[in-house]
């Protein structure tokens, strides 16, 4: 333990010692994505995780960019959570920020509890699981949705732009994915309806508020059927598959790239540290109300 | 007529011999000599300056040397160089005292004129004894000629740490004991605080910076934090610690003194210490007084309790040695202040303080109020950072500048950035330590650094409220090794603020 303080002391003491831009605590085993975030600019990474004993080790990982060498700090501890907790404490660098990534399917326990209230902001994946912790959080999957909700709107443009009056009335959203509550809350928000009533039916759950219905189903293919009531009531379609988003409207087709991203790339982006936005948490709160419906 | 050519010259000083009483105890070797034998090997120290070590313990000069050795090789900050501690070591003497016997002032006395041979060096006392000698030992100097009035043939002056008083009335007793024998302009009353590098750096920031100047007030400022935090706890000082408190060690000295320099007004001249100390006073004369009744909002008293800090188990601050078993004493204290005069009146200013605490850091930091959000009504931006200007002052010196920036990519979108100044890496030298510097500036006769009498008056002024209600106050309790008990954040609350991130 001295000797990983004395070694974080003696790399803090050298002449080309850049001041980390942020701190950084992971958790979980994707060293990829660790890999990847101290490789693009210095932060002082601390990876923790649970054990019976107390340990700390820390390394310089150095990595040319161009003709630039950036630096991180890379500290590990491993131990019993609560004594975990106080000595990350001690190692955050002092007026930087804090992100907690945690890529695990778990987000209960002792990293929840000890660690995440250490966080400015807590970076992880709803894809993994259905829970989302409390606080400020940037949700990979969020991201990942990103893309399609995009293309949605586009959808909806195309809908606009043939009667300018359509309204989407119906929504069925079909996919594998267990994230899909998320997209069906980001539409529920974005058209602002709140479900009045709702019922489980086969595959899934179907939502329903004045003049509108939501489907929600667990299919193979992920697909979004917009159903627009206008002077001539529409369909328009939305298909993910094999990297492409695909949207039909009435006869018309239009295919796009959909960038399938990493969770290494998401960790990489921009957005992935940026701050947690409001409509996220609406989302997240209808997309729960509707798969409360499920149950 | 003064000396035409003295302005702008790097004075070093006069021809000095530094007394140092208490030279078998622990700040000599840990602090003074160090100090001294880096100033020797920079140059700062005049050709002809000697250290004459004094205490009760009989020692010969080689051994106490030898002893002084041991300290410069574990805490100088440049090591030790063979070479450079022989030509040093030569101008060390130790000389048997015990303070209470006027015999041995006399013989001291001697000593120094032996060592001063033909010349007239000014004779600098440095009291590193518990302040119960300060009094008798001004008093034996004086009685045995070793204190002249000021302009005379040589300067004589006497550096005191603090503790300075226990609280208002034996502050003022232990100034009156002094001044017995010595003048309030020979006493220098060392804050180690203040020979920090960034502590004198407030100065230049604030007042050679058009940029600052101009916003430092209360229309622009949002509120002020100082932290001093510790990851020690008492050591082996549990005796002295428990009957003092956080407050008395700490807040009544290092932290009112960085306050009062962060807060004052432009003085006449930057090379006026009298001028600097005078604004000092006001500043800590228009601290808002808290009655009694008020204390209970303002402040947050707390102990430690058993933790961890480095990875070991450390206990509670009861079971601390030399702490009683139901000591009600503080480690930690957290409030808040206001001053209240035209620059200021209106802006919080908060102060936490505190031992076993996550890590060792002091850090002062600005928080200037916000940008008007409207201009990035509809973008993603959903809240905007305040710029905050940090002063680091231990354990890296250095200040640094938030600012909103936006990141590179398509998108508007505002993320805080930092503006970085470090002294390593802006300067490439290691700042050098604070008694360093202090030390240098007594030899000089220069008392910008060093607190008046009124000062510390004035900072058991403030406290004296407090310390009357501390009996009706809670002690709360926290872990050792965390940021403090989970009160001190209500008490920011009201204002819709948090503590920094240290
Ligand atoms: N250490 C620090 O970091 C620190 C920081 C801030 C302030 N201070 C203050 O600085 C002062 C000294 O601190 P310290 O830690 O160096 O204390 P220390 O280690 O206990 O040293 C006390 C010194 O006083 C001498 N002494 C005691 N009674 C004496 C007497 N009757 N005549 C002559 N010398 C006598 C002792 O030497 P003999 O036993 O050989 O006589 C010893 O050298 C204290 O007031 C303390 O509060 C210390």
């Amino acid at each position: 333990m001295k000797e990983a303080l004395d070694k974080l002391a003696s790399i803090e003491g050298q002449e080309s010692w850049v001041l980390p831009t942020r701190n950084v605590i992971g958790f979980g085993s994707e060293e990829e994505v660790f890999d990847a975030l101290i490789s693009v600019r210095p932060i002082r990474f601390i990876k923790v995780s649970e054990g019976a004993e107390l340990s700390y080790s820390v390394v310089e990982r150095c990595h040319k960019i161009g003709t630039e060498v950036i630096c991180s700090e890379y500290v590990t501890i491993i131990g019993p959570w609560h004594k975990v907790s106080l000595s990350v404490r001690a190692l955050l660098f002092p007026g930087k920020k804090t992100w907690g990534i945690t890529l695990d399917k778990n987000i209960t326990g002792g990293f929840f509890d000890e660690i995440a209230p250490l966080c400015d902001t807590l970076i992880f994946d709803s894809e993994l699981t259905k829970d989302v912790p409390a606080g400020a959080v940037i949700d990979l999957n969020w991201m990942r949705l990103a893309p399609i909700r995009e293309e949605l709107r586009y959808l909806t443009d195309m809908a606009i732009s043939h009667d300018k009056n359509s309204k989407i009335i119906g929504v069925k959203v079909y996919d594998s994915a267990p994230s899909s509550w998320l997209m069906a809350g980001w539409i529920c928000n974005k058209l602002k309806v709140e479900p009045e009533s709702g019922k489980k039916v086969a595959n899934g759950v179907s939502v329903k508020s004045k003049e509108f219905t939501l489907d929600l189903v667990e299919s193979n293919d992920t697909r979004i059927l917009l159903e627009f009531k206008g002077k001539d009531a529409k369909i328009g379609q939305l298909t993910v598959g094999e990297g492409l988003i695909t949207l039909e409207y009435s006869h018309e087709a239009r295919k796009r790239v959909y960038l399938k991203r990493s969770r290494k790339e998401l960790c990489l982006e921009y957005d992935a540290f940026g701050a947690p936005t409001g409509s996220y948490n609406e989302s997240v709160k209808l997309g729960r109300e509707i798969l409360e419906y499920a149950s | 007529m003064g000396n035409p050519f003295v302005e702008g010259r790097v004075l070093s000083p006069p021809s000095t011999i530094l007394v140092i009483f208490g030279a078998s105890g622990d700040l000599t070797g840990r602090k003074l000599v160090p100090g001294c034998y880096n100033l020797f090997k920079d140059g700062y120290l005049p050709e002809s300056f000697s250290i004459v070590g004094v205490s009760r313990t009989p020692l010969s000069d080689e051994a106490f040397r030898e002893k002084l050795k041991d300290g410069v090789t574990k805490y100088s900050r440049s090591g030790i160089d063979e070479e450079w501690w022989k030509q040093f070591s030569s101008r060390i003497f130790y000389q048997p005292l015990d303070a209470t016997k006027e015999a041995d002032f006399i013989a001291l006395r001697e000593r120094l004129q032996r060592i001063g041979g033909d010349t007239i060096p000014n004779y600098l006392y440095y009291l590193a004894v518990s302040p119960s000698l300060f009094g008798e030992i001004a008093g034996k100097l004086k009685g045995a000629d070793l204190i002249e009035t000021p302009g005379g043939v040589r300067e004589t002056r006497l550096i005191v740490e603090k503790p300075f008083g226990y609280d208002l009335e034996t502050a003022q007793n232990l100034a009156s004991s002094l001044y017995q024998s010595a003048k309030e302009e020979q006493l220098y009353r060392i804050d180690h605080y203040l020979g920090k590098e960034t502590v004198q750096n407030i100065l230049v920031f604030r007042f050679a910076n058009g940029l600052f100047e101009p916003i430092w007030n209360r229309k622009y400022v949002d509120h002020i934090q100082i932290s001093v935090a510790e990851d020690i706890g008492v050591e082996n000082r549990g005796d002295y610690f428990d009957k003092a408190g956080i407050v008395r060690d700490f807040v009544q000295n290092h932290v009112f003194q960085m306050l009062s320099l962060l807060c004052i007004e432009p003085p006449n001249s930057l090379s006026d210490a009298e001028g600097i100390r005078n604004e000092k006073v006001k500043v800590l004369k228009s601290i808002k007084r808290l009655t009694p009744g008020l204390v209970q909002k303002h402040i947050v008293r707390a102990q430690y309790g058993k933790g961890l800090i480095k990875g070991l188990d450390v206990p509670a601050y009861r079971d601390e040695k030399g702490v009683a078993k139901d000591s009600t004493t503080e480690t930690y204290i957290a409030m808040s202040l206001e001053i209240d005069n035209w620059r200021w009146s209106g802006v919080p200013i908060f102060l936490r303080v505190g031992k076993r605490l996550s890590k060792r850091i002091s850090e002062i930091s600005v928080h200037f109020k916000q940008a008007p959000l409207s201009l990035f009504r509809g973008r993603q931006v959903e809240s905007l950072e305040q710029n905050v200007l940090r002063i680091q002052v231990q354990p890296k010196e250095g200040i640094s500048l938030r600012v909103n920036s936006k990141p590179p990519g398509p998108r508007m979108r505002v993320e805080p950035v930092e503006m970085d100044f470090s002294y390593h890496s802006s300067f490439g030298i290691a700042s050098p330590e604070a008694y360093e510097r202090l030390l240098l500036d007594a030899m000089r006769g220069e008392a910008t650094l060093f607190t008046r009498q009124d000062e510390i008056e004035e900072a058991w002024k403030i406290l004296e409220p407090v310390f009357d209600s501390f009996e009706e106050l809670p002690l709360y309790f926290y872990e050792a090794g965390s940021w403090g008990p989970k009160e001190a954040a209500e008490l920011l609350k009201p204002y819709g603020v948090r503590w920094a991130r240290l």
